[in-house]
């Protein structure tokens, strides 16, 4: 089973790279009461009778892992939000004359005061490495965080722009300031 | 600490890259991809993936190339890194857990010297000692 809920984060936005989408936009909201996750993706979308086999965990395509009988990403998150009071909801198109594009939307919602929801865990290296996955896609991250004052902070990161910053995503030297980077938008005096 | 932008971001890449083009001006390629499904993730493959990070970068080994796959299909053996080196076979090893991430950047990467026990796919059987 995933541990964090960067786990199910990362879990649930590799299902939109790995599903051809050229742009995905990845939300956090966080407050002190609750995280709410949305991956809304532009990859090959679901047909209805596969969007309501999503939670079955005997379930995959087929194509992203051919020799594979399971499926089980989605089921542990749906499981875990069950168990702690969370919300979620999945939509999905294929594209067709009256939809011209096909895609996918994830919505999830932990709820973070009970008592068996799991800890956030490392944010800063989850989007590292969700900037850093080996394929060709444009992915951009909004974050927001709201202390109980009622006080704001916010940052958006798009992977072009790091890109275009760092020259590439795949050495230890990138990686590093990539690191380092996402540590200072995240770093804020409102949550020391 | 104050946020940093993308600009400063681009200079301080532009300083490395000046640095490590002056200590390997041959830049040669190595290359560790990590298996990063599910299965992978369950796995631990997260830590394997800093753990190796960490260790290149204290060893000044900035100029590896790392990366992540959805599963290089040995799901039983999760977390897997496969390894590419010149001069060296390319190995897929399995169970790499943080202390083992370390021994492959030390032993194998650094040490030009292959994990027998840590071997899952390998190019040819008259390589490795004890299989």
């Amino acid at each position: 089973m995933h541990y964090t809920i960067c786990d199910y984060m990362l879990d649930i936005s590799q299902n939109a790279i790995e599903a051809g989408s050229k742009l995905t936009e990845l939300s956090i909201d966080q407050t002190g009461v609750s995280l709410s996750v949305t991956v809304a993706d532009t990859g090959r979308g679901m047909e209805p009778s596969e969007l309501s086999r999503l939670q079955d965990p005997f379930f995959t395509d087929g194509r992203k892992h051919p020799g594979r009988r399971v499926g089980l990403g989605v089921p542990f998150l749906t499981q875990l939000l069950s168990q702690t009071g969370g919300d979620w909801r999945i939509d999905s198109r294929k594209a067709s004359e009256d939809c011209a594009e096909a895609g996918t939307t994830v919505w999830f919602r932990f709820n973070l005061e009970h008592v068996d929801t799991p800890p956030l865990g490392d944010l800063v290296w989850t989007m590292v490495q969700l900037f850093t996955f080996d394929s060709d896609y444009e992915l951009t991250i909004y974050r927001r965080r709201t202390n109980p004052a009622g006080n704001e902070c916010s940052y958006v990161l798009r992977r072009s722009e790091l890109a275009d910053a760092l020259g590439d995503l795949d050495s230890v030297a990138s990686i590093g300031l990539l690191r380092d980077f996402i540590a200072s938008q995240e770093a804020s005096e409102l949550f020391c | 600490m104050g946020k940093m932008t993308l600009e400063e971001l681009k200079k301080l890449r532009a300083e490395r890259k000046r640095q490590m083009d002056m200590r390997d001006p041959e830049n040669k390629t190595i290359q560790v991809v990590v298996g990063m499904g599910t299965s992978g993730i369950a796995a631990g493959a997260k830590d394997t993936l800093a753990a190796f990070l960490s260790e290149l970068e204290e060893r000044g080994l900035s100029n590896v190339s790392v990366r992540q796959t959805g599963s290089l299909g040995l799901d039983f053996a999760e977390p897997t890194v496969e390894v590419s080196t010149p001069d060296m076979p390319t190995v897929i090893y399995g169970n790499v857990d943080a202390a083992v991430a370390r021994e492959i950047v030390q032993k194998h990467i650094i040490g030009k010297v292959l994990l027998s026990d840590h071997i899952f796919d390998r190019p040819a059987a008259d390589i490795v000692d004890n299989r």
